[in-house]
């Protein structure tokens, strides 16, 4: 974004920064609203073994998660290989503490025989869950997400990269936005709730 | 976004919801047609980028779109998506801030205007609560485009004049009723010139860094991505709009975007 360094955009920064310091300072009570948790999507998803899996279960975990689909020849298995790295970047006693969630938003040829066809193939770890869940619940947690993907003419997807934190409640603790950068800040962010946990 | 609340304080209006709820005389039926995206694909690796024509089935749509009244009493039968009751996951601070209180809309909100300061995911509850959904961007943009609003290039013209003259004024601070006289050949209201809305798959609405470089689109790729680039640079609106969806969340509450429903047709 370019810096705006003229005088006029200048005030008129200014004048918003007041109106919105106004505003807040008028509304807030209703900014005091509490931060939403995943446990209250009401969507059920199945794993690759068949298995119900609704948010509640995850009430108490913690949780890593991602989405990707398994037709994907680029960046996805850079997806799953991140994952992977990520949790054995945590020190060895908690690496088993976290849930590794993934969810494919490809339901439609992400049928559960591929998901675990895909999980052996590419010797996933076996308490790694993998789901699918109808097209319109799909969106509804890209949304909650803010994950973004588009099936294009040629059946591939264009789509975000992100790896969410959850703690214990379900609250969304952190995002890393791509692949690669921002690791050690989302391997501390695990670590810090699970050992804020532990004491 | 929630600059508005600070500029309603007049009398509170009671709110009177009889006869504003929707039912199917209130929708009309799109038949189905093509639209032509203007973001270029590549149907393979190697192809040319080119824009892809959409097939849309026939659907049902909201002749205009959601009225305060009518979400008010969504909110009557649904309390979880009150204003101070709905789930932070679901909205922001500002959800339905243009409204006096919780269950009343007030001089800022008429009932017959469209409410606005609803997030993705309670226009989608809306929709769902009535046995309807949100329509897509490609049935958004294709019922909503020059062809529907005249046959002639001065129609064309014209139409695109229009919409970008609203684009370009502030939004009021309390918004005209819904029904606006309508030149849409199948008499859909309101789809320019009140507010923005939201469509179900907003967020296939890809606008990254990596996707504006159109000197480079191969380079620019993850994971099979388009570069912007009109086939149409005249239906300049459908751009803007384009940027505005990429730039969305789920949970954003802006004073000018709302939304109508659609309905599948049985086939």
């Amino acid at each position: 974004m370019r810096i705006l360094v003229s005088g006029a955009p200048v005030m008129w920064r200014l004048k918003c920064i007041l109106l919105v310091m106004i505003t807040l300072w008028a509304s807030g009570d209703l900014l005091a609203k509490a931060p939403g948790s995943l446990h209250e999507l009401g969507s059920t998803w199945k794993d690759q073994n068949g298995l119900a899996f609704a948010w509640k279960d995850m009430e108490g975990q913690v949780v890593l998660l991602s989405m990707v689909y398994t037709s994907c020849e680029q960046t996805c298995p850079l997806i799953i290989t991140e994952l992977s790295a990520l949790q054995k970047a945590l020190p060895s006693h908690l690496q088993d503490r976290v849930q590794v969630l993934i969810f494919t938003f490809d339901p439609d040829r992400d049928t559960q025989g591929r998901l675990a066809a895909y999980a052996k193939a590419r010797h996933l770890n076996p308490k790694w869950r993998f789901l699918r869940s109808s097209p319109d619940d799909v969106q509804e947690l890209a949304a909650v997400l803010n994950f973004r993907y588009k099936k294009m003419e040629s059946e591939d997807y264009a789509h975000s990269n992100i790896f969410t934190v959850l703690d214990q409640k379900g609250h969304m603790r952190h995002q890393q936005l791509e692949l690669f950068r921002g690791r050690g800040q989302t391997v501390e962010m695990i670590q810090s709730i699970l050992e804020s946990a532990g004491r | 976004m929630i600059l508005s609340k600070v500029c309603f304080t007049g009398l509170l209006i009671s709110a009177s919801i009889d006869g504003v709820l929707a039912n199917d005389s209130t929708m009309a039926r799109v038949p189905s047609g093509r639209y032509e995206s203007f973001v270029p694909e590549k149907k393979t690796p190697g192809a040319p980028l080119q824009a892809p024509v959409l097939f849309v089935k026939t659907f049902d749509m909201d002749r205009t779109p959601v009225t305060n009244g009518q979400f008010l009493s969504f909110v009557l039968q649904n309390p979880a998506w009150q204003r101070d009751k709905a789930s932070g996951l679901f909205t922001e601070p500002g959800y339905l801030l243009h409204w006096e209180e919780g269950l009343k809309t007030g001089p800022g909100a008429p009932l017959t205007s469209p409410v606005v300061n609803v997030s993705w995911f309670a226009a989608r509850a809306y929709c769902r609560s009535l046995d309807k959904r949100l329509l897509t961007t490609a049935e958004w943009e294709y019922v909503a485009g020059p062809e529907f609003f005249g046959q002639t290039k001065a129609d064309r013209e014209n139409f695109l004049q229009l919409i970008l003259e609203w684009y370009a004024r502030p939004s009021p601070l309390v918004l005209q009723s819904v029904g606006q006289p309508t030149r849409h050949r199948l008499g859909m209201q309101d789809l320019h010139g009140l507010i923005w809305e939201w469509t179900s798959d907003f967020s296939s609405n890809i606008a990254s860094t990596e996707l504006r470089d159109n000197s480079s689109p191969d380079a620019a790729e993850f994971c099979g991505a388009a570069t912007l680039g009109g086939k149409d640079p005249t239906n300049y609106a459908s751009y803007m709009r384009f940027a505005f969806r990429s730039s969305l969340k789920g949970g954003f509450s802006l004073a000018n975007l709302g939304f109508r429903c659609a309905r599948d047709v049985a086939p």
